[in-house]
């Protein structure tokens, strides 16, 4: 027993020493499971702790849910015993991924934001932080006006403890703006962070992406583009950044920098591919149908690319033919669409999809010669 | 109309001072600045000047002591005092564009009443070189100030007077003044001098170590060495010289002597314009370079509002890229080469040169032969893997290995373990790079494929038994297997690829969670329907032998049922509810079934 406990802390203390990564999730994942085999339920919750956070932080949503539910349950059953703050804090982590899963009904969701919101009263909250959570989740779901009225809850009500930072406020802010359509509220409420006035482990990570849609569409593009090397280098290694990566994917090919796009494509496709977050997927299949139709505008209609089997394969040049590729993305994308829009009782993403002529007029010229690629 | 705020300098230097509490110290560095702007200013109308810094403290009895900086720089005329000093953050030289000039990066106006933070009084007597009489100005820090001018010749220059408000006492020793003067001002190209009783002590050097011409490589090496040990207290592995055009970067990067934390936030001391801007600057280098400490000076970078780093532009990522290439350059000699002290590199800094060889496809290149990985036959470099032969076949994750390593170390067969960070993507990649290596993911299920097959004879022989084993396992999402192998004593192995392996956590927790999470578990399980672990039994082990031949179908059930958990405890697998049962059910079982034996057999 006493070599296993040693073992135990080997691994946390390995993990420890370690970035957010896969392999400090795989580290804490086999700490926990040694520690229920000695039965520890103490350094379960810890350990549990620091897994979940590493799986949130590694975009492993469905891993964080599970030993979230584990350690919930082993709170309720004495509360005494454990830090619940902690757990309130990883709530938020929760309940704004769950809404990424197709197959948790909206039911389900509504019932952990109606959960999340008794356990944050219960200790006093003012629930600044569960309305900035709902009005994400109305985010994801496509629901506007729910998306408005949270809002306004957020706006009514004071921060506590149990906010997010001022970075990740104003971060989240602008991502409701640029939601509404309001470019130039969305980059103004991101101002601070982009200055560099408020920063966090998170941020400006995900601001700089948030405002490149915003900012082309208000056609400053050299700052966009500045912000985009700018946040590429920061999310460019870190796999919990693919909602970024899609981002990034979308704004090279509207803002024409084909080339660019392929190798952000390249680089990330196999992390979307196995991203257990369909939302995160649907991001970035929607995303490369906009750089594979931009492609065939330009002319280019079979290129070689680097990526993992399980989508259509090359020709027996090694060449992929970009309309196969469109094709299967698309479907990919529509499916997806629709398993939301079903879960979610509208058509948001099926619209977002009949809709990407909208999203092209805000293409810029093409960078360089397309034919080099 | 619009009006002006009416603005109460006591309160906002309160808010500076409690703001800066702890970093009050700050203001020497602010004098420092001026001191230093002034000179350079007086060196551009008068190449070849050589300024000079004076610092004293001193203390008539009974009086609180005063802090005295002085410069021999360019000085002020009454006029300019007036503008540079009554508005906050004026600077005292713009660019034509009207910005505030690279030159002169010392806010002269802040910089002057920082020092409101530690004194209630600054006097400051200045004399312009371009002529006029000497001015004093006397600074109160309720804001008011009066301005004189002075009668006698004084040379060119300013001095600046501090006298200590009560409790900033320690900041005015003039021991701790020096040292704060070396921290802050060590790089500055002027000789800083303070003065004491006991004499007067420059306390930099005329020039950083990376700055100075030396023999020979070698001594270039030990004098870096030293600075090292000097300014940071450390004994490092090496050192390498840092220069970018961009940014107007030199400096000198630390080789750490012991391995560096991934998860420790990096940092770098800094300095901007000869002066130190912070001790933890992190986003100076790439990422890859956390083996290193670096000491460097920027001559045209930004720093952030908050004055700790470097405000993030393309200039500052182009001197990345250059110290980042300063950094490969070094690594890529030392391998080709020196090759004793690059494995000594090596054996400090094996992850870092991962990290970068994950990066870079030259120093993949270059670095992947010598790079160490974990194996099922002990350790082997990357060259050793690559010119063994056959194709290469790793796991990408520590636990899958722990379960396969016993096995593949019995059956000879190799494995690499590429659980941890850079391995699986440097192991990946291998065959991107060397066209005649192939490599292949494993899972632990997939080793099933390696151990012996039965033959025909043998697995009509043990139909029986397979499909008793397949109905004790069915509700625990797990398929049976029977092949040979070794070591003989295993009687049957539990191999759970990730999938599975998730899939038993998420049902271990749906077992305690409460309806509302259990629910959405289930949502989350159904989309792992097909994922199933594998349990192989082995021929070679006696027991399952003799378990083949057992006609009597409830032992060989819980006998089965016991081996299963016994497998699961083997892979280190925490049971769950339901795997409990089975084997108190099993336990029982086989007691029942044993002394059943025994009493009939009487």
């Amino acid at each position: 027993m006493r070599d296993l406990r040693d073992k135990i802390y080997g691994l946390r203390w390995q993990a420890d020493c370690l970035p957010y990564s896969p392999t400090k999730v795989a580290l804490l994942e086999q700490a926990v499971s040694l520690a229920d085999t000695l039965n520890d339920r103490e350094l379960g919750y810890d350990l549990r702790g620091e897994l979940i956070a590493a799986a949130s932080f590694s975009g492993r949503a469905d891993l964080m849910l599970t030993h979230f539910a584990w350690r919930l349950a082993c709170y309720d059953a004495n509360p005494a015993k454990f830090d619940g703050h902690d757990v309130l804090w990883q709530y938020k982590w929760i309940v704004t991924n769950v809404v990424g899963f197709a197959e948790i009904s909206r039911a389900q969701i509504e019932a952990l934001l109606e959960d999340m919101a008794c356990r944050y009263r219960a200790c006093g909250s003012t629930l600044h932080a569960v309305y900035t959570c709902r009005r994400r989740v109305a985010q994801c779901m496509g629901e506007r006006k729910l998306a408005q009225q949270m809002h306004r809850q957020v706006k009514r009500r004071a921060r506590d403890e149990l906010s997010d930072c001022p970075a990740c406020q104003a971060s989240e802010e602008a991502g409701y703006y640029a939601f509404c359509n309001q470019p130039k509220k969305a980059v103004e409420a991101a101002a601070p962070v982009l200055q560099g006035r408020l920063r966090c482990v998170e941020e400006p990570h995900v601001a700089l992406h948030r405002v490149l849609l915003p900012l082309l569409k208000l056609g400053r593009l050299s700052e966009a583009w500045h912000y985009q090397a700018r946040g590429y280098r920061l999310v460019a290694g870190k796999q919990q950044f693919l909602e970024q990566h899609a981002q990034q994917l979308k704004f090279a090919a509207l803002a024409g920098d084909l080339d660019l796009a392929r190798r952000i494509f390249q680089r990330h496709l196999p992390c979307a591919l196995a991203a257990p977050l369909e939302l995160d997927r649907y991001a970035f299949y929607v995303a490369a149908c906009l750089w594979l139709r931009r492609l065939r505008e330009a002319g280019t209609h079979q290129f070689k690319l680097r990526i993992p089997d399980g989508i259509p394969p090359p020709d027996t040049a090694g060449k992929y033919h970009v309309a196969e590729l469109q094709s299967w993305f698309t479907q990919q994308a529509e499916r997806l669409a629709l398993r939301f829009d079903l879960r979610n009782g509208n058509d948001f993403y099926q619209r977002e999809l009949a809709n990407l002529d909208g999203l092209l007029s805000f293409s810029q010229p093409l960078k360089g010669r397309t034919d080099a690629i | 109309m619009a009006h002006h705020f009416q603005v109460n300098l006591r309160g906002m230097i309160e808010l500076l001072s409690n703001h800066l509490y702890g970093r009050r110290e700050v203001f020497l560095r602010e004098l420092l600045q001026n001191a230093a702007d002034a000179i350079t200013a007086r060196q551009q109308q008068e190449p070849g000047f050589r300024g000079e810094i004076q610092i004293e403290v001193t203390a008539a009895r009974g009086k609180p002591p005063t802090l005295m900086v002085s410069d021999n720089g360019v000085g002020l005329r009454e006029e300019e005092l007036h503008r540079f000093v009554a508005t906050i953050g004026a600077t005292s030289k713009r660019d034509a564009a009207g910005k505030p000039s690279l030159e002169f990066l010392g806010q002269f106006g802040i910089g002057l009443l920082s020092s409101f933070v530690v004194s209630d009084e600054i006097v400051m007597v200045s004399r312009s070189l371009h002529g006029g009489p000497a001015v004093e100005w006397r600074g109160h820090a309720d804001g008011t100030y009066t301005v004189r001018s002075l009668s006698g010749d004084l040379a060119p220059g300013t001095q600046v007077y501090v006298t200590c408000r009560a409790g900033a006492e320690e900041l005015f020793d003039t021991e701790r003044v020096a040292e704060l003067a070396a921290h802050y001002g060590g790089l500055l190209p002027h000789p800083i001098r303070v003065i004491s009783r006991r004499g007067t002590l420059q306390v930099n050097e005329e020039q950083p170590p990376w700055r100075q011409k030396y023999g020979s490589e070698m001594e270039q090496r030990r004098a870096l060495l030293r600075y090292g040990r000097r300014v940071l207290s450390m004994d490092f592995l090496d050192a390498i010289v840092l220069r970018a055009e961009a940014g107007g970067i030199d400096g000198v990067a630390f080789v750490l002597p012991e391995p560096a934390n991934l998860a420790a936030r990096r940092s770098h001391r800094v300095y901007l314009k000869d002066m130190l801007l912070s001790e933890a600057a992190d986003n100076l280098l790439p990422d890859w370079a956390f083996f290193v400490k670096a000491v460097v000076n920027a001559r045209e970078l930004r720093p952030t509002a908050s004055r700790e780093s470097f405000y993030e532009d393309e200039r500052l990522a182009a001197a990345r890229d250059e110290l980042g290439s300063c950094l490969r350059k070094y690594l890529l000699r030392l391998a080709e080469r020196e090759s004793k002290r690059f494995e000594h590199f090596l054996s400090v800094h094996c992850l870092a040169l991962k990290a970068l060889a994950a990066e870079d496809e030259e120093c993949y290149r270059t670095f992947i032969d010598w790079l160490p990985f974990d194996t099922s036959q002990g350790r082997m470099t990357g060259g050793e893997l690559r010119r063994r032969g056959g194709t290469i076949r790793y796991v990408d994750d520590v636990a899958q290995y722990e379960q396969m390593l016993g096995v593949a170390s019995a059956q000879g067969i190799l494995l690499v373990n590429a659980g941890y960070v850079y391995d699986a993507e440097l192991i990946a990649q291998l065959p991107h790079v060397f066209h005649d290596v192939q490599v292949e993911l494993v899972e632990p299920a997939e080793l099933v494929h390696d151990l012996q097959e039965l033959d025909a004879e043998e697995q009509l022989r043990l139909q029986d038994l397979l499909a008793a084993a397949e109905q004790v396992l069915r509700r625990f999402r797990c398929m049976a297997e029977v092949r040979k192998f070794l070591p003989a004593e295993v009687p049957c192995l539990y191999l759970a690829g990730s999938e599975a392996r998730f899939l038993r956590s998420l049902e271990q927790a749906r077992e305690v969670a409460d309806p509302l999470f259990a629910g959405v578990l289930g949502s989350i399980a159904s989309r792992h329907e097909g994922a199933s672990a594998r349990v192989c039994l082995n021929l070679r082990n006696p027991l399952v032998q003799r378990l083949a031949h057992m006609s009597d179908s409830a032992g060989r059930r819980h006998c089965l049922e016991v081996l299963y958990v016994q497998a699961l405890l083997h892979a280190r697998q925490p049971l769950s509810t339901a795997e409990l049962a089975l084997l108190s059910d099993g336990l029982v079982g086989l007691m029942e079934w044993g002394t059943r034996q025994i009493s009939e057999k009487r």
